[in-house]
């Protein structure tokens, strides 16, 4: 009864591998389909050009719109634009907006409303999108102030169809008419100068064209092409008819544009593929580890139970059943183990997958349907894992138990150390010592601990399996958080954060003016965030990063660099640059080295406040001065002044001002920002605390959150059971002697003592392993499964955690071993002592 | 007072809709000094008595042992009264593994007596010697006979020198020989120490001889209670 | 040739620096049809030498040969097949399997060597082990327990046991028999009724060879042969004219 239930807990666990595999994998199969549905319905675009200066003034910028339409219709008619299916010229604008009176960044995307033929269209041609509420454009639309809102944002402020938004510097209020999913913005993310921002900092609304045109002043006027070509061509074929759009577009049209962006490096795609990339890792491995217990369950399990009955097995061999048979037999036992196993493992697997897959969708907040379909491919695949799994647990430790003679297996005992009379190690060194233990005390458990490698080995291993599973899970969430707090204790050196709109070009005078006219305040310095695209001078592999210009003149940077140990010592040098490990690693640059940094330079200013000027791309060489590991994973530290002086920026340009109080409590912060706000609300799109901001992130990262709290609660779960299995067959093969010493005459206690003492010890010895292999793991899936380029996880395991597991552990192996010592305890002797069998 | 009082002593296992009556009605009186000699056919309930003597089975009736009812003691006092006054000689024989044949023997008069680590040792040497094991004392059960195996158990009851000794078929795998070594240390146990009681059970009708008291026992009821002269165990043979 | 032939066979145990040996360089050949007895006190090598000729265990020198199979020589496949159809052991600690009844215990021997079922019959597994059982049952009633079939081991008394193990044994019907102290749990009246068996097992009826250790001295005129053992040495072998299990006494 007692081993029918153990094979049903493993039976168990094999059937969570087997779900865990069918679930995880099919998540993302369905999600594939989800999204390439999405952009198949939708018409995503196969790429996007857009001017060189989208968001200035001028001829860089700005387009006309019926001249852009001709002259695509003109492209679509020669030989290299034979592939273009349909096209769409847009506006797609960064801007701030207004949401209930709070101030936040925001992109308008605007679409024309009427088709060639003058008739109404509530869909674009390329890059439509779905109605999640509310209701679309409509005829009376075109002109309008009505926008829709991309679900993102709309879900962050929980907005309402016919609510209002506040578009523009100016703050223009607009109606929404319904909320949206867009697959170009799957995922909340709009630039790479800016890695999954928050929907407070990045958000979407759609507008007609006519109504985006008049908000921006820009009559006519488009600056985007977004354009849709034959499904079969490749990226190379979709990146040959970008460039030679482009230039057929400059050179032919004398007009300027920017870097063709192609579907597969649209960032927010890019960044759901690198993201999924991992959680498909995890998906993989989750269920690998799932079945991996499994496996060593049932392999410890039958490992014990073979020697247990060891005896039987030698009458068996004695009588002439063949070693073969009796493997059969044992195996058997496996594999109806993992074929029950496998059995409720699909079934629920198949049947959960239809509830997991939409939750996933949703949970990395993705705004389309998931599309599920039923995967025999898949159900193969976890019939195989899970049988394959028993067959391993089931045929090695069976074979290797069964000894060849039965002679040697009819024994007392089996242990190899007794049968050749020696002792053990531990024995022979406390001897040397003089220390021999009383044979009613505590040699009997010593003896018992080296009685068998086998029995010590399976038990010490439960111990190190339940100990590192249950340090890695607490682990994979302490390093999380504790990544987070290093980001935010020591890395973001700051109380204050403020974004502007419009880049200022005397940040350095508010920032001053911020510090000397605000009590309190105790620094503030200034920084310019932006994206570009690095190129190692020796691999030439590039790699596009986040730029952070850091103003060092203050005294304060309002960033500490944690510098890896590198060689020579890395250090913030204002004329070089500092990359993140991730960046370094992919451009295979060491400190010291030389790295191309493509930026913007300026050719021509239009005006200074707002900032707008026209600009050419210039590769400029810096040094790697140091590597750091953050939890910002794809970041390029370069020293404003350098930055500024070589781009050619009137003053001194920045898109933030980092403050630092005195005293940072909650009404000193308050009382600084509004003192902010109301002193220089012009072009302040937004001030956060760091509160604030690392809540944000943490919203973020829920999903990931909730994936580790299931591993850890599998873990605990799936450890205590594995230790309980072991401890109590242990017990359970020492009935008969336990009956002997309880006839002799042995009191209780000293029964209870002896067991506890070997147990605690047992779980001592493991844990020391279990804890150097938990960190093992750990390192596996944060460092290596979870090798996120974006968010990086610094390793870490607390004190607290190391004690948690191993008293977890301790627990769940004193708990098991209650109930079959009470067994023991409460045997018939009479029986116990009479059998002479095995 | 008798040592030992049994009163309408039964043991009924019940298998299905039968029931089996290991011991039936049993009353009994035993005085100490004495080595009583319990004969019987296999099945008749010889394990089964002494089982109920040395409280490790439950049964109907009363026992009592030194005045005390011990049918009536709790697992604890049980287990007290089996460490200091019961020493046992399993059918089949119930070693610690773990232990070597001398330890084995050392544990039992570490547990039931105050002694010195040296004076247990001692003990422990002596009685194998007696039964003639001191040559294999550092020797694992698995690594001995059958007639060793049964010897050292003889030993491991006979070192604690017990007011209560059961030795259930003490020479089932020995030839007379060896028989004869044990059966004498038993018999030289009771003769030295008077207030103790010996109980010995056997099928072997040849070994009743060195019995003071021969109790026969056939199908769990006492056929028979017959005082005798006893011989030396030293002069039978089988 | 003799049936079972043993060449200056050899077992040592090592034990850290001393070699016990429990068989010294024993030499013997056993005919077929013979009921032989190894006598010999504890401890002389009896249990060890049945192990070499059941093959349980194998020689560490010598060469022990069974129907002109080398069986010291055999890979542990083969061994297994040679026990299966030519051995069966009646253990000196009878090795009941306790998770089946007396019954189940015999069965299982059974099961091995299989039954003779009539082709035309219905050879359904139903009726099989319905044959089985029968065959079980019936042995069972042989050495006196067919009130106890359904018993558990820890339910037996010892001698109970003793037989159940003598029946899992004799139910094969084996070629040779081994039995190892096969009374020594036994009172005279049963043990002399199984030696009964044994012995009408052998040349004078069934022509089986039949190996009984013991330290019993008193069975010893049962043998066609004695063999007597001491520290793992052949001390006497001798043949003789038995005497029937009828007339002995002890
Ligand atoms: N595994 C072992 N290691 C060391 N010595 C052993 C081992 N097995 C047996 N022996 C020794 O070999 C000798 C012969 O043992 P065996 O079991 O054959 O004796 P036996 O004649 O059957 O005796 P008994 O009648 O007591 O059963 C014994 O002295 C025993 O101590
Ligand atoms: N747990 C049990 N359940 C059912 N019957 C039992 C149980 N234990 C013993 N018996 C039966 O009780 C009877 C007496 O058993 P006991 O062990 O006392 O016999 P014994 O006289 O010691 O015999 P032997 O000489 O064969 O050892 C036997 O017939 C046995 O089958
Ligand atoms: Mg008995
Ligand atoms: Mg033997």
């Amino acid at each position: 009864m007692a081993h029918k239930l153990r094979f049903l807990m493993i039976a168990l666990v094999i059937a969570t591998g087997v779900m865990a595999a069918h679930v995880m994998i099919s998540a993302f199969v369905h999600l594939d389909s989800t999204y390439t549905g999405a952009f198949k319905k939708h018409a995503m675009a196969s790429f996007t050009l857009q001017t060189a200066n989208p968001s200035g003034s001028g001829s860089d910028a700005w387009i006309d719109y019926s001249n852009l339409t001709r002259i695509m219709n003109e492209f679509s008619n020669t030989e290299a634009g034979s592939d273009v299916e349909d096209f769409e010229v847009r506006i797609v604008y960064d801007t701030a907006f207004r949401v209930r009176g709070n101030q936040q960044n925001g992109r308008i995307v605007a679409f024309n409303t009427t088709d060639k033929t003058g008739t109404f269209r509530s869909q674009p041609s390329v890059n439509g999108y779905r109605l999640l509420s509310g209701n679309g454009f409509s005829q009376t639309s075109e002109y309008r102030n009505v926008c829709m809102v991309e679900g993102h944002l709309a879900e962050y402020w929980k907005l309402e169809p016919n609510e209002f938004i506040e578009v523009g510097d100016n703050y223009i209020s607009f109606q929404i008419l319904g909320t949206i999913a867009s697959p170009e913005y799957l995922m909340n993310m709009g630039s790479y100068a800016d890695i999954l921002p928050s929907p407070r900092r990045f958000g979407v609304i759609f507008m007609p064209l006519r109504t985006a045109q008049g908000v921006l002043n820009v009559e006519g006027k488009v600056n985007e092409i977004s354009v849709k070509l034959n499904d079969i061509l490749s990226k190379s074929q979709r990146e040959q008819v970008a460039s030679d759009l482009k230039k057929f577009l400059e050179d032919e049209k004398g007009l300027k544009m920017g870097e063709p962006i192609d579907f597969d490096d649209q960032v927010s795609y890019y960044l759901l593929k690198l993201d999924i990339e991992e959680a498909r890792e995890m998906g993989i491995m989750l269920p690998i580890l799932l079945l991996g217990m499994a496996c060593g369950g049932l392999y410890i399990l039958l490992g014990r139970m073979v020697v247990a009955e060891r005896k039987d097995i030698g009458v068996s061999q004695a009588l002439g059943y063949s070693r073969n048979a009796i493997i059969k037999q044992y195996l058997g036992i496996a594999i109806v183990v993992s074929i029950v196993g496998t059995l409720i493992g699909t079934i629920f697997g198949v049947a959960l997958s239809g509830v997991f897959s939409p939750t996933y969708v949703k949970v990395i907040s993705i705004q389309f349907p998931a599309v599920v379909t039923f995967e025999w491919e898949l159900v193969i695949v976890g019939i195989f894992l899970g049988l394959i799994t028993g067959f391993i647990g089931g045929y090695f430790p069976v074979k290797s138990a069964i000894q060849a003679l039965p002679a040697e297996s009819l024994r007392f005992d089996p242990s190899r150390h007794i049968i050749a009379g020696r002792i053990s190690f531990a024995e022979k060194f406390l001897n040397k010592f003089h220390i021999r233990f009383r044979v009613t005390g505590f040699r009997l458990p010593l003896r018992n601990f080296f009685r068998s490698k086998r029995r010590t080995f399976s038990s010490v291993f439960a111990v190190i399996i339940s100990v590192s599973i249950i340090s890695m899970a607490w682990g994979m969430m302490e390093s999380m958080d504790y990544g987070l707090r290093v980001q935010y204790t020591i890395v973001e050196d700051w109380d204050l954060k403020l974004d502007f709109s419009e880049v200022p070009t005397n940040t350095s005078v508010i920032s001053q003016a911020i510090r000397n006219n605000i009590d309190g305040v105790s620094n503030s310095t200034y920084h310019l965030l932006s994206g570009a695209t690095l190129t190692s001078a020796k691999s030439s592999v590039s790699k596009t990063t986040q730029l952070i210009g850091i103003n060092e003149s203050d005294g304060y940077l309002g960033h500490t660099f944690r510098f890896i140990n590198t060689k020579p010592r890395g250090e913030f040098d204002p004329e070089g640059v500092v990359l993140t490990v991730p960046i370094a690693e992919k451009l295979r640059v060491k400190v010291g080295d030389e790295v191309q940094l493509e930026i913007p330079r300026l050719t021509s200013l239009v005006s200074t406040a707002p900032l707008r000027a026209h600009f050419e791309m210039i590769n400029v060489s810096f040094r790697v001065s140091g590597l750091v590991d953050e939890f910002n994973g794809l970041v390029t530290y370069i020293g404003l002044n350098r930055l500024v002086e070589v781009s050619n920026f009137p003053g001194s340009p920045a898109n933030t001002i980092l403050i630092q109080l005195d005293d940072p409590t909650d009404t000193n912060l308050e009382y600084v920002r509004s003192e902010i706000y109301t002193r220089y609300n012009y072009n302040i799109r937004n001030i956060y605390t760091k509160a604030e901001q690392s809540s944000d992130l943490l919203g973020l990262l829920e999903a990931l959150y909730w994936v580790m709290y299931v591993i850890a609660l599998f873990a605990v779960l799936l450890a205590v059971a594995m230790v309980y299995n072991t401890v109590y067959i242990n017990l359970q093969e020492q009935e008969r002697e336990l009956a002997t010493l309880l006839t002799i005459g042995t009191p209780n206690r000293h029964i209870i003592r002896n067991i506890t003492i070997e147990n605690t010890v047992i779980t001592i010895i493991g844990s020391f392993f279990g804890l150097i292999f938990g960190w093992f793991l750990l390192w596996f899936f944060m460092a290596v499964v979870l090798d996120m380029e974006f968010f990086r996880i610094i390793i870490f395991m607390s004190d607290n955690t190391r004690f948690f597991s191993f008293f977890l552990t301790l627990l769940g192996v004193l708990f098991a071993e209650y109930f079959p010592l009470r067994r023991a305890l409460n045997l018939n002797l009479a029986e116990a002592t009479k059998e002479r069998v095995v | 007072m008798s040592l030992v009082e049994l009163e309408n002593v039964q043991r009924v296992y019940q298998m299905g809709h039968s029931k089996i009556y290991a011991l039936k009605n049993i009353s009994l009186k035993l005085e100490s000094g004495n080595l009583v000699v319990c004969l019987g056919p296999s099945g008749s309930g010889k394990t089964t008595l002494l089982n109920v003597l040395g409280g490790i089975d439950k049964c109907e009736g009363k026992i009592c042992i030194a005045g005390k009812e011990i049918t009536r003691f709790g697992k604890r006092k049980l287990s007290r009264f089996r460490r200091k006054h019961v020493g046992f000689i399993f059918q089949f024989f119930n070693l610690l593994p773990v232990y070597s044949a001398l330890e084995n023997v050392e544990y039992a008069v570490e547990l039931s007596q105050k002694r010195s680590r040296n004076e247990t040792r001692l003990k422990a040497e002596e009685y194998l010697k007696a039964v003639g094991l001191y040559e294999k004392k550092d020797m694992f059960p698995s690594q001995l006979s059958g007639g060793e195996q049964q010897r050292v158990a003889a030993a491991r009851a006979l070192a604690k020198e017990p007011k209560l000794l059961l030795c259930d078929e003490p020479t089932g795998e020995l030839s007379v020989k060896e028989g004869r070594l044990v059966l004498a240390t038993i018999q030289k146990l009771v003769r030295t120490r008077p207030d103790t009681l010996t109980v010995l059970v056997t099928h072997n009708r040849k070994i009743s001889e060195i019995a003071d008291l021969v109790i026969s026992l056939r199908s769990g009821t006492i056929d028979s209670i017959t005082p005798q002269k006893p011989v030396d165990a030293m002069e039978i043979t089988w | 040739m003799a049936l079972i032939t043993l060449r200056d066979v050899q077992k040592e145990y090592r034990l850290g620096e001393t070699i016990t040996k429990a068989l010294n360089g024993v030499s013997l050949d056993i005919e077929k049809g013979e009921l032989v007895i190894i006598y010999g006190p504890s401890g002389a090598g009896k249990t060890t030498l049945m192990n070499m000729i059941g093959g349980l265990d194998i020689p560490t020198a010598g060469k022990v040969t069974v129907s002109e199979i080398p069986i010291s020589t055999l890979s542990a496949k083969w061994l297994t097949v040679y026990r299966r159809k030519k051995i069966g052991v009646v253990f000196q600690f009878f090795n009941l399997i306790s998770r089946l009844t007396a019954l189940e215990n015999v069965e299982y021997a059974i099961e091995l060597v299989g039954v003779r079922t009539n082709p035309r019959d219905e050879s359904s597994v139903s009726f099989r082990s319905k044959i089985i059982r029968e065959k079980a049952s019936e042995y069972l009633d042989k050495v006196g327990l067919g009130d106890r079939l359904h018993h558990f081991p820890a339910q037996l008394s010892g001698g109970e046991q003793q037989r159940v193990s003598i029946a899992r044994a004799l139910a094969k019907e084996p070629e040779i028999l081994l039995a190892d102290e096969p009374t020594g749990n036994l009172d005279f009246k049963i043990g002399r009724q199984i030696l009964e068996i044994m012995e009408a097992m052998t040349g004078k009826e069934q022509n089986r060879t039949v190996i009984i250790v013991t330290h019993n001295e008193a069975i010893c005129p049962l043998g066609d042969r004695v063999i007597r053992l001491s520290d793992g040495e052949v001390v006497e072998n001798y043949t003789q004219e038995y005497v029937s299990a009828k007339d002995l006494y002890w």
